[in-house]
């Protein structure tokens, strides 16, 4: 039981650090649905790197710097263009989709290199991930720079007026966002599942951007809300190990997207909101135009 | 934007649209099929081979060896020309097939089970093509539309009775897609080499299949995989899906993987043979070399059930003589696919077993679904008017030989002896 745990805490990782990603880009009000999308950048370069050099550091900067880059377009289209978010998310994911797979199609199968040590049981990136998550809830609630960014999601304009510079700010938090996204799709491609097939994250950045609505925008909530969904998709490939006999493995299939349905349905009620305060950024993916 | 400009775009695009739909060439009256004096054939004098690949080529196991099929067709025929569409979708598939068609294509082939349906609507409307389906389950045919599939299960036997005496913990994994006929059939193929190999050694081994729940679903592999080895002990693993995932914890655990349909060693390098043990590759171009020569040939009404196995075999261009199916690895075939690193594991009576066995069916004299009884485990599919056999019911007497149409849409049940983690 305890291995199943640790393994589905190997999958909760790599939501979360998707998620932080996403989660601080949204605090600044940018939203990027091509969450897939740079992951799937990250995954194939970081694997194509690696391979090559036959070097995992390698592979993971080059993992974080695509994501970085494709951050940074992601910027250029929905705070310098001001082009529709939604839109240009959509674009990201396609364009990860079609580009990786056309990149990574020679470096089909296994990466074919030593593993990467576990410290105590756990993967590295478990207490990569704890850090990042702290540090963020860190910098967005008790610093400056926090401030700064929770301000730009909620009031731009006030924001501007009180002398910060909006899209200074945002582009930060996007190439930061994109660099986390990329990591994400390291930690995939390099640790998790170092087997390259294209489009081999199947819709997993999609989840970590569900789990950013679940976590009301709190990285500990987010980080709660991926170890659920990891446990609970673990529990739904082994039923048996817990309750078994009680639902067809179909049904356990489900288990997970029913649970995080119930919960967002929870979370969306007036009650809900107005008892914890749910702290969805106002201006998030909304584009800003600096008046006069 | 202004309202007004919207409407203004919405109006010139619908006017543009109506003017293309309007430019668009009548559709031909379809002319009903006359059918050919097959004794008075007509050659052909040259053919062109389409196919539509579901997924990329490069780097996968099942488009990637139905293309090499197609161009070793083209390398042996200097009269037959290849040609092919990649990551065909639904639906993709029929305007691709009417693209190909235009190209010249006569035998115009769709590689995954659901291209069959859509190219079964348009058969009629090209009566002088063929066109070719893989099969799932679907085995309706027409006069020119062909299902396609070949007899896998013969050389998972084989490697069932290597996997059954490589094991040590007497437990042998499966990580499977969904249970279909296809899989279910080559399940049954696997699990009736490991259960004679059980007897001969007097082992008792536990089969263990998981669904993952579709084809390619890499994370869910690889959790399935560690499941099996971790919580079910098992140290020899296949699997009935397209990731590389099961292949990739097998070499993370140290424990053997018997290959699924194409040679990843020898193909692609994936792994070595300490721990791929044996694998099987499926010739696809000796299904394709069937319809291209009853093309060449004129026949207005070729095979359209067309399941071949290790009795069937072409001569490359090379000259080498390749089966239909036939175990594999590291480039070797026969009981040189065995791993040097298995073969002193395994003892010689089941070694002279995998020879003979082989040898019987390349000589069409022995087949492990006609000498074995089918015993339906109670697990399977339930079909559209075909329920799941009870436990323990004599799906199909020894001796007697199945249809091909039966081994195709009907085998809905898995062995009795696997055990289904539900």
């Amino acid at each position: 039981m305890w291995e199943l745990f640790v393994r589905s805490l190997d999958a909760s990782i790599v939501l979360a650090i998707a998620a932080l990603g996403e989660l601080i880009g949204q605090r600044s009000g940018v939203l990027n649905v091509g969450i897939e999308g740079v992951m799937l950048f990250g995954a194939t370069f970081g694997f194509i790197v690696a391979q090559t050099t036959g070097d995992y550091t390698t592979g993971f900067i080059a993992a974080i710097a695509i994501g970085a880059l494709i951050g940074l377009m992601h910027g250029v289209f929905s705070i310098t263009l001001g082009v529709d978010q939604v839109v240009s998310g959509m674009g990201i994911w396609i364009l990860g989709f079609g580009l990786t797979t056309y990149i990574g199609n020679p470096y089909t199968g296994p990466l074919g290199m030593a593993r990467i040590d576990r410290i105590g049981g756990m993967s590295p990136f478990f207490y990569l991930a704890l850090a990042l998550i702290i540090l963020t809830w860190f910098v967005l609630n008790k610093t400056s720079l926090g401030l700064k960014i929770r301000s730009v999601g909620e009031n731009p304009a006030v924001a501007e007026v009180s002398g910060i510079g909006v899209n200074r700010i945002r582009y930060m938090c996007v190439i930061v966002s994109g660099m986390l996204m990329g990591l994400a799709g390291g930690v995939y491609g390099l640790s998790y599942n170092p087997v390259w097939n294209y489009n081999f994250l199947m819709g997993w950045g999609f989840i970590a951007l569900a789990l950013v609505f679940f976590s009301m925008w709190n990285p500990f909530i987010m980080f709660g809300g991926a170890v659920l969904f990891g446990a609970l998709w673990q529990l739904a490939l082994s039923p048996e190990f817990i309750l078994p006999g009680v639902m067809s493995r179909y049904l356990w299939r489900m288990v997970p997207f029913v649970i995080t349905v119930v919960v967002l349905v929870v979370m969306s009620t007036r009650w809900f909101r107005t008892r914890w305060g749910a702290a969805k950024p106002e201006a998030l993916g909304m584009p800003y135009r600096k008046e006069g | 934007m202004s309202k007004k400009r919207i409407f203004q775009l919405i109006g010139l695009l619908l006017v543009f649209s109506l003017l293309m739909v309007a430019c668009a060439p009548d559709e031909e009256p379809v002319e009903p099929v006359e059918p050919v004096d097959p004794d008075e054939p007509v050659e052909v004098d040259e053919v062109t081979l389409a196919i539509n690949h579901f997924s990329i080529i490069e780097g996968t196991t099942w488009s990637g060896a139905q293309h090499r099929a197609g161009e070793r067709i083209a390398e042996k025929y200097d009269n037959v020309n290849y040609i092919y569409r990649e990551e065909v979708g639904p639906d993709l598939t029929i305007p691709f097939a009417e693209e190909m068609i235009a190209e010249g294509a006569d035998i115009v082939v769709g590689n995954a089970e659901f291209m069959g349906l859509p190219l079964k609507d348009i058969v009629d409307q090209y009566p002088d093509v063929y066109f070719a389906s893989v099969v799932g389950s679907d085995v309706t045919t027409e006069r020119n539309f062909i299902r396609y599939f070949p007899r896998q299960y013969q050389a998972l036997y084989l490697e069932g009775l290597i996997a059954g005496a490589l094991t040590e913990t007497n437990s042998v994994g499966i990580v499977s897609a969904f249970p279909v006929a296809q899989v279910s059939r080559r399940q049954a193929g696997f699990v009736l080499g490991v259960q004679e190999a059980a007897e001969l050694l007097g082992k008792e081994i536990d089969v263990y299949v998981r669904y993952s729940g579709d084809w390619f679903l890499p994370a869910e592999e690889r959790e399935i995989a560690t499941t099996l080895v971790e919580e079910y002990n098992v140290d020899v693993i296949t699997q009935q899906t397209d990731s590389g995932a099961p292949l990739d914890v097998a070499e993370e655990r140290g424990i053997w993987f018997v290959g699924k349909d194409m040679d990843t060693v020898g193909f692609y390098g994936w792994s070595d043979t300490s721990t791929v043990a044996v694998s099987f590759d499926t010739r696809w171009e000796v299904l394709f070399e069937q319809m291209v020569l009853d093309k060449l040939a004129d026949n207005p009404n070729p095979e359209t059930i067309l399941m071949l196995g290790m009795e069937s075999s072409m001569e490359l261009a090379d000259g080498r003589e390749v089966y239909a199916v036939d175990i594999m690895n590291d480039n070797k075939i026969g009981i040189e696919a065995i791993s040097p690193e298995a073969l002193p594991l395994i003892p010689q009576e089941i070694l002279d077993l995998v020879e003979e066995r082989r040898e019987m069916m390349i000589a069409g004299q022995w087949d492990p679904f006609t000498a074995n009884e089918l015993v339906s485990n109670g697990t399977g599919l339930e079909l559209p008017g075909l329920p799941i056999p009870e436990r323990g019911e004599v799906v199909k007497p020894a001796g007697e030989e199945p249809t091909a149409e039966w081994l195709l849409g009907s085998f809905n049940f898995d062995l009795l002896g696997t055990t289904i983690l539900e």
